[in-house]
């Protein structure tokens, strides 16, 4: 279990942090999606643990930005005002030094077309967001896709075809 | 170039990307995911963690106020539920259901009423008459005593 956990934490977290924009939230919920895998599933067969915790987590990635949305609703209802303090936190992705030793011209274009993605994700339905996050940027196959999705390989396949379609639309100049 | 072809060159691409930001974590958040780890391997030994003492005490404190409640009413005299109007110990004939006669005459007390009123109604026939009469109802109900 635990070699597991340290195999997909990183791309857990990020995931995470895709969807939901904060690292606060993205920690809360990879935290406790690693918990609740280790309590209820760590005596199934270590071949089910991936599609298990990745279930876990868009449950909770999806509880979250239910939370907001209500949260961002009462506020507006409240004074008009919008919660923003997801959006002014650096992305400490952005902000962490580069490791591979390349030259900063390299890194600022690196940074840019991550940034690029990031944001046309975000312009995403949420099933089509996670449709391409699980099966392209985690590397699950359709079937263990469609168990974290709770859904059917069919719908795993047109969620994806149409993101697939949407952001080559919106990035295309970023990919030649 | 077909569509497949660029769709999977498009996903390689952003894979590459993913992955590569992974590498640039910053400290503080690896410290976070690697305790985050640490305490889900310790949660894998935990049979019934809702057993814990954090639920045992606001469960026993709920067990305490439910006895708490109960023994308050029986200490200020809290009576029986309330009988419903149509079963009140006014309602019922007491000393019938104390008496040791058979009970099922209690079943034809309309017959022993209508019966009542027709001698009060008609007037009194030959000694004999009545008696053949009464012997017969008695056989009919089986009521003799």
């Amino acid at each position: 279990m635990n070699r597991f956990l340290a195999d997909v934490e990183r791309r857990a977290f990020r995931i995470a942090q895709l969807a939901l924009r904060s690292v606060e939230d993205a920690q809360d919920a990879v935290q406790e999606a690693m918990f609740q895998l280790a309590k209820r599933y760590s005596g199934r067969p270590s071949a089910e643990w991936t599609p298990l915790f990745y279930k876990i987590l868009q449950s909770r990635i999806r509880d979250t930005q239910r939370r907001r949305a209500v949260r961002n609703r009462v506020l507006f209802f409240v004074g008009g005002q919008k919660d923003d303090d997801d959006d002014a936190m650096p992305d400490p992705i952005a902000s962490a030094p580069d490791t591979a030793g390349r030259d900063p011209s390299e890194q600022v274009a690196q940074a840019d077309a991550m940034g690029a993605l990031e944001e046309a994700l975000n312009r995403l339905p949420g099933r089509q967001r996670e449709a391409f996050m699980l099966r392209i940027l985690e590397g699950l196959d359709v079937e263990q896709t469609a168990q974290a999705m709770g859904c059917s390989e069919g719908s795993v396949k047109t969620h994806l075809s149409r993101a697939m379609h949407s952001l080559r639309q919106s990035l295309g100049e970023y990919w030649q | 170039m077909n569509m497949q072809e660029k769709d999977d060159i498009f996903a390689r691409r952003a894979r590459e990307l993913f992955l590569e930001s992974t590498g640039r974590l910053d400290p503080q958040t690896l410290a976070r995911l690697s305790e985050a780890r640490r305490r889900a391997v310790d949660a894998v030994g935990q049979k019934h963690p809702w057993i814990s003492l954090g639920w045992r005490i606001p469960a026993s404190a709920l067990a305490l106020a439910f006895v708490g409640v109960i023994g308050g009413a029986l200490w200020t005299g809290g009576s029986a539920p309330t009988p419903s109007a149509s079963f009140t110990a006014a309602n019922v004939d007491a000393p019938m259901m104390m008496t040791s006669d058979n009970l099922d005459m209690y079943s034809d007390l309309d017959f022993y009423q209508w019966m009542e009123s027709q001698d009060q109604a008609a007037p009194a026939p030959a000694a004999q008459t009545v008696n053949d009469d009464s012997d017969d109802d008695d056989d009919d109900t089986g009521v003799g005593g």
